[in-house]
């Protein structure tokens, strides 16, 4: 498919790479910038990390034993919002700026300086959710999709959640219309859009959606802040506002933004199951074209978040019956990853069992997804820890294992340094049985009637909490060893070969060293 | 492109339909020559007409 082997680095040991802590404050490097973000997303994950550890230590045992209420709902609330701004966000356009021009045999991203902004945007916007709970009055107790009139009402912590989502919405547009213009401008020759590798074109259309939704948020939450703070009504409705309104807008974002974190961990899932199928990707074509309706479609769905907001029941027949339909370009990408493995000669390498994990618990998600948007059923599980198991299937089964998935994949093109297979394997292990041990007994508190979002609960919740917590404790110290293998690679791990896997045939793999230099692609090359 | 022959209104719609279901002959879009803004343009329409269509049966229904 590509043509020879045309390494022109030797001239690498003398390219001008800056050193000290400039190189990375001035870096204009997309190699530079996607570390950057890698690693900010994980200490962002560390954080998020710290706050679910405290909300399950609180749900040990009933009873108030550890944090007030009003602490407790803050943590429930930036939680959501660090891991899904701070942490699995960045993590994928960590991946994007890695691979993208690798993928496409660019020599960078189409706005470097851009890019740099893009990253920097975002320690400032962490720095003010984290400083929200020094705030007078602490944290925002409002959950992560600040509903009005909660957040109308908030203290100061609120005014500086709104900023950061600003500022993180600012981030994500420049790098959305970096990412565009860099796959529709600097492809190498020969490489057309169908040539792409999928990660590139599910990041193409992930793009086009933030750009669509993040303006929508940035929206909600401004208007949020003048009713706050000047004189506005809309979502008060003593003014003639209507707090429904403010759920209307945060969910036509909030949708899409489901398939923002999923459609790239799509994309990484798709290079992983072929490169240890030793097969190419089953229905490449009928995968983007999936990926691009599950986008379109993502868009008219949205209201199936509020069921119990008080809406016609027309409307909720409306949206019952298309959010059971966009489950089926998503089915189909299920049976083609499925088909990918079919007779292939397989083997079960921790990129592998991450991603079979991303196949069997984001499936489970989905299902659980079905089962929330037939209405009646969802009236009584609306706000209970079904719910939370549900959404922790997709966020966490789905999006983290994609994103280690593919960590442990393009570890060794990174860092030119092979992990320890053995170690990763265990953090596997370890991830997936803490993981189900945490989450699926929160299926059975939801269809118990546990509502989410509470510090305290009724005794009859006890054991399965108790088990929830003791599984939340092992997946939090399991992340740990992972970052202990991620280090150990990186000072001490084996060589790696060039090509590592010898299944992955997508340009970084077949073109470039491991590590991959800092500048590559200088010279495009011809894809044929 | 090159000499492939255009794209007719009823090739675009299938290939859109196709697209809503996630499922797609390979090679079928390499025959024929379709512009992104034919896809764009009759997407939109497609998603219209998924929209109205899931609107008209909940009229149905519910009269």
């Amino acid at each position: 498919m590509y043509a020879a082997h045309t390494n022109d680095h030797g001239h690498d040991e003398h390219s001008h790479k800056p050193s000290g802590i400039m190189r990375w404050v001035q870096s204009t490097n997309h190699k530079d910038i996607g570390t950057m973000y890698l690693w900010f997303s994980f200490a962002m994950f560390l954080v998020g990390g710290a706050m679910a550890m405290i909300i399950r230590a609180e749900l040990f045992q009933p009873g108030l034993q550890i944090v007030k209420p009003e602490f407790f709902n803050s943590m429930t609330t930036y939680h959501g919002l660090i891991m899904v701004f701070g942490a699995i966000m960045p993590a994928f356009v960590g991946f994007a700026n890695w691979l993208i021009p690798m993928q496409i045999g660019a020599p960078d991203m189409a706005f470097p300086r851009m890019n740099n902004l893009s990253f920097w945007l975002l320690p400032p916007a962490a720095l003010l959710l984290i400083a929200a709970q020094f705030a007078p009055g602490g944290g925002a107790g409002v959950g992560w999709t600040l509903y009005a009139p909660l957040s109308t009402q908030a203290g100061p912590a609120m005014d500086l959640t709104i900023f950061a989502i600003h500022i993180l919405g600012m981030s994500s547009i420049m790098g959305s219309i970096n990412i565009i213009t860099t796959i529709l401008n600097m492809r190498a020759p020969g490489m057309t859009l169908m040539k792409m590798p999928l990660f590139c074109w599910t990041w193409l259309i992930t793009a086009y959606l933030l750009v669509a939704v993040m303006p929508v948020l940035a929206g909600a939450v401004t208007m949020t802040l003048t009713d706050r703070h000047f004189g506005t009504h809309f979502f008060n409705a003593a003014g003639g506002g209507d707090p429904v309104l403010y759920q209307h807008i945060f969910w036509f974002f909030g949708h899409p933004e489901v398939y923002v974190i999923a459609i790239p961990a799509f994309g990484v899932v798709s290079q992983v199951i072929p490169a240890f199928s030793r097969k190419p990707l089953f229905g490449y074509a009928s995968m983007v074209y999936a990926t691009a309706s599950i986008a379109i479609l993502s868009f008219m769905v949205w209201a199936h978040h509020m069921y119990t907001a008080g809406m016609p029941v027309e409307a909720q027949l409306y949206f019952m019956y298309a959010t059971v339909l966009i489950a089926v370009p998503t089915g189909v990408k299920v049976f083609n990853w499925v088909a990918t493995m079919w007779k292939g000669s397989l083997t079960f390498e921790t990129p592998m069992l991450f991603a079979l994990g991303f196949l069997f618990l984001f499936t489970l998600g989905g299902f659980t997804g079905l089962v929330l948007s037939i209405v009646p059923v969802d009236i009584q599980l609306h706000d209970t820890y079904y719910v939370v198991a549900h959404f922790h299937y997709v966020m966490v089964a789905g999006a983290l294992f994609s994103a280690f998935a593919g960590i442990y994949f393009w570890l060794p093109k990174w860092t030119g340094r092979m992990y320890n297979e053995t170690l990763g394997k265990w953090h596997f292990w370890l991830s997936l049985v803490f993981f189900n041990v945490t989450f699926f007994v929160q299926h059975f508190l939801g269809l118990a009637g546990m509502p989410r979002r509470i510090p305290d609960y009724s005794l009859q919740f006890a054991e399965f909490n108790m088990i929830s917590s003791i599984g939340a404790f092992g997946f939090g110290l399991s992340q740990l060893l992972f970052l202990y293998i991620v280090i150990k690679t990186i000072t001490s791990g084996e060589k790696a070969a060039d090509r590592q896997w010898e299944g992955a045939d997508s340009l970084e793999w077949t073109h470039l060293p491991s590590p991959a230099p800092w500048h590559s692609f200088e010279t495009p090359p011809v894809v044929k | 492109m090159n000499g492939k022959p255009k794209a007719s209104l009823l090739q675009v719609l299938r290939m859109v339909l196709s697209a809503f279901l996630g499922i797609r002959k390979r090679g079928e879009h390499e025959k024929i020559e379709v512009t992104p803004l034919q896809v764009i343009i009759v997407g939109l329409i497609a998603g219209a007409a998924f929209v109205a269509t899931i609107v008209s049966v909940v009229h149905l229904i519910t009269r």
